[in-house]
């Protein structure tokens, strides 16, 4: 395998796999290392930088992304599982019409301080959206158990959840 | 989770101000949620290296070699470095010179860093660190404060003891206690609390030319940066360019600790001539960077008669860990910080900072006070319950108000909301009714929970003070293009709290432009004088203070032209909502946009640049009696907590926060600094628990070190007492920490109140809880059978 198209990996000591999947509706077809995580594939070979690595270990929900409807943590799936996949992310959320009420909420509640866990709560809201139109607390709540914020103490972002339903239904 | 309550902010202060006191949006907000914002792992430069560290294994020990030949054989490692390699200073201490950036002899606490290796990938580099040979003697670790301070081993040669600040006030303190009318005592500890943003630390250093380097990193302070690249690598400050990226939370943590890692960066970019990118993981960040000091507290309060304190003795002992960091300074705050805001006529405080063979400890959110505010004001919950007191009548009965002295003497002039916050703290938590509520509640046999209020008043010295007068100043740069949209640029960084926002309102009131019209560059080293530290909630006063003396002078020229354009005299031009105009007959108006352009053509310079120094106050260190900080911001919180009777589980329903910040520049800004405050307090107070065992940090990751999730999160009701403060921008102080401060203290009592047992160490955990618990069930089971 030809290691010398990545644009950050330049050495060869790894076995790369052939991947084929879809991220925001294109497909993608790469031979990436082995050890790669759908994360690592988002962010150095197609430089999708709105999912984060906060801790690489599916603990903290910065990565999230959504493959095949659901919501997963993106540092968590290995390369070798995505053949076949379809993944959304927040460069391809932010572009949807849907996600612009949810967009909009978040500015205009307040709900972004540092911003690093800001892309993966939209992403989460966005999947959670889907699943009910009109969320309860208790659904808002466990839609976003797994996206850890250090900043707001997420009062603001279930406000703004809140507010994109209301704007959604309208 | 209801909705929060955001301040209104109505009557004469909208008709004063157009920007300062409104909520407007956040002017990062699209650009973070869209994943657009740069932070630095995001980066990247054509030919760019990565860097592992390579950390010590051992909490104390000698170090006989290192051998680096197998990680140089890995392909892909293009270097190991040492301190042998350091072409400037092996030294990174920013306050005390006891810190190498590469141990070369000694290692004092695992995880110290030893060698950087370099390789063309993140991976190959984390293979080549596990290929580094490090060959040690080991020395016997000093673990505790209490071994620290017995002086049998050490963990530098010079002793154990770091600092020792002592407060001496009024008479000899045992004679005081001898007048008091009953005397309390107890001794609190306290864990750690790791700062965990969400981005962990890193940098990237870039070569440029032949004798500078660029750093680009997620910090909060540049100019420590910059200072530290600059002694390390041997370069001038003018070689040494730091510009700062989007930063995912720093909370403190980013206060000294990244010069360490963009130190090593920068050295290896400046010897390889390449771009060198180190970002830590979560493991590694959560074992090697600082975190708030653990500590143990004694303390002694006497109180008179009419329910006054008369008289404080308290011992501090304090866990710095194995390096000075910012400890001298954050260990100055607790000695100031310790007898809360209350009047005490007589004082004998000991604050202690000693070295242990742990991970330094260093600035976060409150800057060594939430421990000793926890202690204090869990004396005064005993105090209360012992005496009947009403805890806010008896906070009242002692607070300091204006024309009184504080603890270290210091008679408040101006800007002492303390009293407000405790009225408005009761009557906002409808604390009697919720009282009386819990306490039927509690009696009642068959309830599954014990409920209970907390209450925590505390004051907070705004900006550097007395100890670090000589780095509180801060540099501003206004300027105005063609055609009327604005460039700031300042040296305090927006780590998430909001400060550009709340800058460009200053700015935007000040010239009189649409805030819309305000773009920030990033804090950049080449462009903006030395403003200090992003910390001690000193930025919407310093940064806004900054840009007001540029954004006057500017509005200065505005208003000279827009005089002659409106043919007024100069004092009759008023400059508000994007106009200039007669304040008397606002129809005789120019646009902002209008003067600026007549500006340009008349060549008149519309770019400024802008400086601020924070009062200097007077203050005796061998006494600890003087001005410590120019003013105070203060708050009173009221936590509901409920606990599991069975499980000892514990529950935060729901946190009142009263806070009096002079002048809200943002509301909704304000407001959501309290809810994060709260978030991380309660999590210091409950879940956070940091396990270190013989000298290993056993929680390195985000399923051992509990933080709060949204399913933990309670109500949070936020308000604001604005005793204006003549030195702030507006009449603004700062609210970073405060939000955080009294939260520890306000669940630890409302959590002794339900379970009618005063607990004295903090994380207050589930199972100490039930420990309580079961031994006051056996206790009162064993009483009925007698």
């Amino acid at each position: 395998m030809p290691f010398k198209n990545f644009s950050e990996e330049n050495a060869k000591p790894f076995e790369t796999v052939a991947v084929k999947f879809k991220v925001n509706d294109e497909d993608i077809s790469l031979n990436v290392p082995c050890h790669y995580t759908l994360l690592d594939i988002l962010r150095y070979e197609l430089r999708l930088t709105g999912s984060k690595e906060g801790c690489g270990m599916g603990e903290c929900g910065a990565c999230t992304v959504i493959m095949d409807g659901d919501i997963v943590a993106s540092c968590l799936v290995l390369c070798t599982s995505l053949t076949g996949k379809k993944v959304l992310t927040i460069e391809g959320i932010k572009s949807d019409e849907k996600a612009k009420p949810i967009i909009d909420a978040f500015i205009k509640a307040t709900a972004v301080q540092c911003g690093f866990c800001t892309p993966g709560m939209v992403v989460s809201s966005y999947a959670l959206l889907k699943k009910h139109k009109n969320p309860t607390n208790e659904q808002i709540m466990e839609g976003l158990s797994g996206n850890l914020c250090r900043c707001t103490g997420y009062v603001r972002i279930v406000d703004a959840i809140h507010e994109a339903a209301k704007e959604l239904n309208k | 989770m209801r909705k929060s309550k955001e301040l209104e902010m109505r009557g004469k202060k909208e008709s004063l101000y157009s920007v300062v006191g409104k909520t407007v949006d956040k002017i990062d907000a699209y650009d973070k949620i869209a994943g657009i914002a740069k932070y630095v792992d995001d980066l990247s430069f054509d030919g760019m290296l990565h860097a592992k560290m390579v950390y010590s294994k051992i909490p104390s020990g000698k170090i006989l070699s290192i051998n680096k030949k197998k990680a140089l054989e890995l392909p892909g490692v293009e270097a190991v470095l040492t301190a042998d390699d350091i072409t400037g200073l092996n030294k990174i201490g920013c306050v005390v010179d006891d810190q190498p950036l590469f141990a070369k002899e000694y290692v004092r606490f695992v995880g110290e860093q030893i060698a950087l290796v370099v390789a063309s990938t993140r991976r190959i580099a984390e293979q080549g660190a596990e290929l580094v040979e490090i060959a040690y003697e080991q020395y016997e670790p000093v673990l505790t404060v209490e071994e620290s301070f017995d002086e049998k081993k050490k963990v530098h040669p010079k002793g154990n003891t770091l600092c020792h600040y002592k407060v001496r006030k009024g008479e000899n303190i045992d004679d005081a206690f001898k007048k008091s009318f009953k005397v309390f005592e107890k001794t609190f500890t306290i864990n750690y609390q790791e700062h965990l943003y969400l981005e962990t630390q890193g940098c990237i250093g870039v070569p440029a030319g032949n004798d500078g380097v660029t750093v680009y990193a997620s910090i909060q302070c540049p100019f420590y940066v910059q200072g530290a690249v600059s002694t390390t690598l041997g370069i001038p400050l003018s070689q040494a360019r730091v510009v700062q990226c989007a930063v995912g939370g720093g909370f403190g943590g980013k206060e000294d600790v990244p010069s360490e890692y963009a130190a090593k960066a920068a050295l290896a970019a400046f010897i390889l001539k390449k771009p060198v990118k180190l970002i830590l993981d979560r493991g590694e960040d959560l074992m090697i960077s600082s975190k708030r000091h653990p500590m143990k507290m004694e303390y002694k309060v006497g109180i008179t008669k009419k329910g006054r304190i008369n008289a404080l003795k308290v011992k501090v002992l304090g866990d710095c860990g194995a390096y000075t960091t910012m400890s001298t300074i954050v260990l100055f705050r607790t000695s100031v910080h310790f007898g809360g805001p209350y009047v005490i006529p007589n004082v004998c405080g000991d604050i202690v900072g000693l070295y242990t063979n742990k991970v330094p400890c260093s600035a976060y959110r409150g800057f060594g006070t939430p421990q000793v505010i926890y202690a204090m004001e869990s004396m005064i919950n005993i105090i209360c319950n012992e005496m009947g007191y009403d805890p806010f009548e008896f906070r009242k009965n002692n607070a300091v108000k204006k024309g009184a002295l504080t603890v270290s003497s210091h008679k408040i002039k101006e800007s002492c909301g303390l009293i407000e916050t405790i009225d408005k703290a009761k009557k906002e938590s409808d604390y009697d009714k919720r009282r009386k509520e819990f306490e039927k509640w509690n009696a009642d046999a068959t309830r599954k929970t014990f409920k209970g209020l907390g209450v925590s008043s505390i004051f907070y010295g705004m900006n550097l003070g007395a100890k670090g007068w000589f780095m509180d100043k801060a540099g501003s740069h206004v300027q105005i293009w063609k055609d009327g949209s604005v460039t700031l640029c300042v040296g305090n960084v927006d780590m998430g709290q909001g400060a550009l926002t709340v800058l460009a309102q200053i700015a935007s009131e000040a010239l009189g432009c649409e805030i819309t019209a305000i773009n920030f560059k990033n804090v950049d080293t080449n462009i903006i004088p030395d403003s200090g530290p992003t910390v001690a909630s000193r930025t919407t006063v310093m940064s806004g203070n900054a840009i007001l003396d540029a954004a006057n002078k500017l509005r200065q020229k505005l208003i000279a032209q827009a005089s002659e354009m409106l043919k007024i005299k100069p004092a009759q031009v008023m400059a508000k909502h994007n106009k200039f105009y007669n304040i008397k007959d606002s129809r005789n108006a120019v646009t902002f946009q209008e003067v600026v352009k007549k500006c340009y053509m008349e060549n008149i310079g519309l770019s400024e640049m802008g400086f601020y120094v924070s009062p200097k106050t007077d203050y005796n260190l061998e006494t600890g009696q003087g001005e410590p900080y120019y003013v105070y911001s203060y708050a009173t919180s009221v936590s509901e907590v409920e606990v599991d009777r069975r499980t000892g589980e514990t529950r935060v329903n729901k946190i009142t926060s009263v806070h009096d910040v002079g002048q809200v520049v943002n509301p909704a800004l304000c407001a959501a600094q309290v809810e994060g405050g709260a978030a991380q307090g309660l999590g210091y107070a409950i879940m956070e628990n940091l396990v270190s065992e013989k000298g290993y940090i056993k929680s390195l990751g985000l399923s051992t070190y509990t933080a709060p999730t949204v399913m933990d999160m309670p109500e949070v009701k936020s308000f604001f007492v604005e005793e204006k403060s003549k030195d702030g921008p507006y009449g603004a102080k700062g609210l970073g920490e405060p939000s955080l401060m009294p939260i520890v203290a306000a669940v630890a009592n409302g959590i002794s109140n339900a379970c009618g047992h005063q607990f004295g160490h903090v994380p207050v955990l589930p199972e100490k809880i039930w420990e309580a618990l079961e031994s006051k069930r056996n206790s009162e089971n064993k009483s009925e059978v007698k």
